[in-house]
């Protein structure tokens, strides 16, 4: 495909310089390239992307797909949006912290920490966020499976209890 | 009713000062509330004066559904309000939740879960209109009670 000449160098260098890392790289479209990282290499893939002009972390969005959890971090250049994806098993979910790269991240990580119960390694700890403080420990309310009937029954629950 | 609660009372209805708080509204029952302060409807000519403390507070105005975060705060805003006090519940989410209630953010059932509430007054924004038929209609049954 020639009419997408920068997509393509950048699908291409990502790809080559990350042998083995970077899979299921492709231009969907004009001005977005999607690809996929293992989750040990990440903050690497990142640091590395920042030096070829992506300088700026749109947003990172968590998902749940049953399997397997994961993120995507959408960075972009002056032109490009680059959707880099890491996914992680639900079994023990763990993603390593990019706040060595991007400072800015630490809500997004915490956000999925405390929302989609993926373990951030490197995160310092600190207050919740976005959840309540006192919001029950090792619910995670993004995950597909966690239904609010439960959690509102056990709440009103709670509440007839403590009358 | 004592002489002196009664002169007290009679002092608020006539100068209600007034406190907004937001506890977790999309906004637009704040600017609302703003609006009816505001020269459009300009309710200070009254009395009516929007305060930055609890302490200097007769009404708590509240719009919004209780977060699960802000429903301590608000409690403790609430006890730091002198006696006398009243409490205000600001459109759909105060009254009830709103579409909010049952989320997991909120405590479900709205504002009078939280704190007792003397006017609900509904709206998706409320109009300043009925904020301030609220606010008559509290002095109205309040003073009707002192009589």
């Amino acid at each position: 495909m020639t009419e997408f000449i920068n997509e393509e160098k950048i699908k291409t260098a990502l790809a080559a310089k990350f042998h083995g890392v970077i899979t299921n790289a492709e231009v969907r479209r004009r001005n977005r390239v999607w690809a996929e990282a293992a989750p040990a290499a990440l903050p690497e893939v990142l640091a590395w992307l920042k030096s070829e002009g992506f300088h700026y972390l749109s947003t990172v969005t968590g998902f749940d797909e049953g399997e397997n959890l994961g993120a995507y971090y959408h960075l972009n250049n002056s032109a490009l949006i680059l959707n880099l994806k890491v996914k992680t098993p639900r079994a023990n979910p763990v993603i390593p912290s990019i706040l060595a790269v991007f400072p800015v991240a630490v809500s997004y990580e915490k956000e999925l920490e405390d929302t989609l119960g993926i373990k951030v390694e490197g995160l310092p700890p600190g207050r919740r966020y976005p959840l309540a403080e006192d919001f029950p420990v090792g619910q995670y309310p993004l995950r597909k499976d966690w239904k609010v009937e439960d959690y509102l029954a056990a709440e009103a629950a709670k509440k007839t209890e403590t009358k | 009713m004592k002489t002196i609660d009664k002169l007290i009372t009679t002092a608020l209805l006539k100068s209600p000062w007034i406190l907004h708080f937001n506890s977790g509204a999309c906004n637009g029952c704040d600017i609302e509330v703003v609006d009816a302060l505001t020269p459009k409807y300009d309710v200070e000519r009254f009395g009516i004066v929007l305060k930055a403390t609890p302490r200097h507070a007769d009404i708590l105005v509240v719009s919004g559904p209780v977060t699960r975060q802000q429903a301590k705060r608000l409690k403790t805003i609430y006890d730091q309000m002198p006696d006398p006090k009243f409490v205000m519940a600001i459109g759909a989410c105060g009254c009830s939740g709103g579409v909010f209630d049952g989320c997991y953010g909120v405590v479900p059932g709205g504002l009078d879960h939280v704190i007792p509430v003397s006017v609900y007054i509904p709206g998706c924004p409320v109009r300043p209109e009925a904020i301030i038929d609220g606010v008559v209609k509290m002095i109205q049954s309040v003073e009707a009670t002192m009589k």
